[in-house]
């Protein structure tokens, strides 16, 4: 049995890419700061992208 | 270099920033179909997209941002045109979101970031990401036991089992850890982060590894040799070894502003 490759294009895995949004890439501020009592609300918007019940549809 | 014009119904994605020079093959259309264009200032370049302010601007992000449905396929396009990008040339890829109002304002933000920038830029030139995952998909057998005949070899059968597991879940770990530092030998960088939580991954097997590593393109052959040298000697454990990339370098995108330690 090979190694299973998973690519980074349309047949990555959502979880692996949330995980790189939420604790990587590199964080220039830009025209839209979302945050709300100092919670950034994109990085919530992303833990619930992932939330269990939750399945998402497709672009 | 075309300066884009000024358009108020209009706000531009950044996706990352690339040296300006080096990124001439890029990837046509990104979030809605939006052209992918440079944004340049001196040797850096922004990757950016104009995208209608009505879908994009402020308000909507305040409003929208909490929903699933409207932030994945927005994630996902902004991986797409990076994803596409890194496999030609160097690129840092940006946390969403990344609007600004205008040409002007990307370019001020070049400005203002040059050097953490250029240091970025520097630390992954000529490297991608890759991630590897290492899953328990079979568990060993368990030794048969004898048939217990009285209450107390019983008890003893049953903490031989329990001693037996335990040791088992050690060596594994063991394993797992030496496979690590095996991969990492043939990375520049590595990071091991947490499992992840099965009920986000949707995956049953459980996660003994989840690491990411900036590999050199020039050195992809020796790094996935290792890694399927790796797997082989898993598959005696019941463990395999999952592979995703190449991805743009997310997890190494601090390497500007933090001292890097490498996990042992």
């Amino acid at each position: 049995m090979t190694v299973q490759h998973i690519g980074s294009g349309e047949e990555l895995a959502l979880v692996d890419l949330v995980d790189r949004l939420i604790g990587g890439g590199v964080v220039v501020h830009g025209d839209v700061v979302l945050s709300l009592a100092g919670v950034d609300l994109v990085y919530l918007g992303l833990r619930l992208v992932l939330a269990p019940a939750h399945e998402v549809v497709g672009r | 270099m075309v300066t884009m014009a000024r358009d108020p119904e209009t706000v531009l994605h950044a996706y990352g920033v690339v040296p300006a020079a080096d990124c001439v093959d890029l990837p046509a259309t990104g979030i809605d179909g939006s052209p992918v264009e440079l944004v340049e200032v001196g040797e850096l370049a922004a990757l950016v997209g104009r995208l209608d302010a009505v879908r994009y601007g402020e308000d909507v992000w305040r409003a929208r941002a909490q929903d699933p449905d409207w932030l994945a396929p927005f994630a996902l396009q902004h991986q797409e045109v990076l994803g596409a990008v890194v496999t030609a040339c160097d690129v840092l890829p940006f946390r969403i979101p990344g609007m600004y109002d205008d040409e002007g304002r990307v370019r001020g933000m070049l400005e203002a970031e040059r050097d953490l920038l250029t240091r970025g830029l520097e630390s992954v030139r000529g490297h991608v990401e890759w991630g590897v995952q290492v899953f328990l998909i079979g568990t060993t057998e368990d030794e048969p036991v004898p048939r217990p005949r009285t209450g107390r070899d019983y008890l003893r059968s049953r903490s031989e089992q329990a001693g037996s597991r335990q040791r088992g879940v050690e060596e594994r770990q063991r394993t797992v850890l030496d496979a690590y530092g095996a991969i990492a030998e043939a990375s520049t960088h590595s990071v091991a982060n947490p499992p992840q939580d099965p009920a986000l991954s949707k995956r049953r097997e459980p996660m003994l590894l989840n690491s990411s590593h900036l590999v050199p393109r020039t050195r992809e052959a020796p790094f996935f040799a290792v890694v399927a040298q790796v797997h082989a000697d898993l598959a005696g454990s019941g463990m395999a070894v999952e592979v995703s990339g190449p991805w743009p370098p997310y997890s190494f995108a601090h390497l500007a502003t933090e001292e890097l330690q490498d996990q042992p």
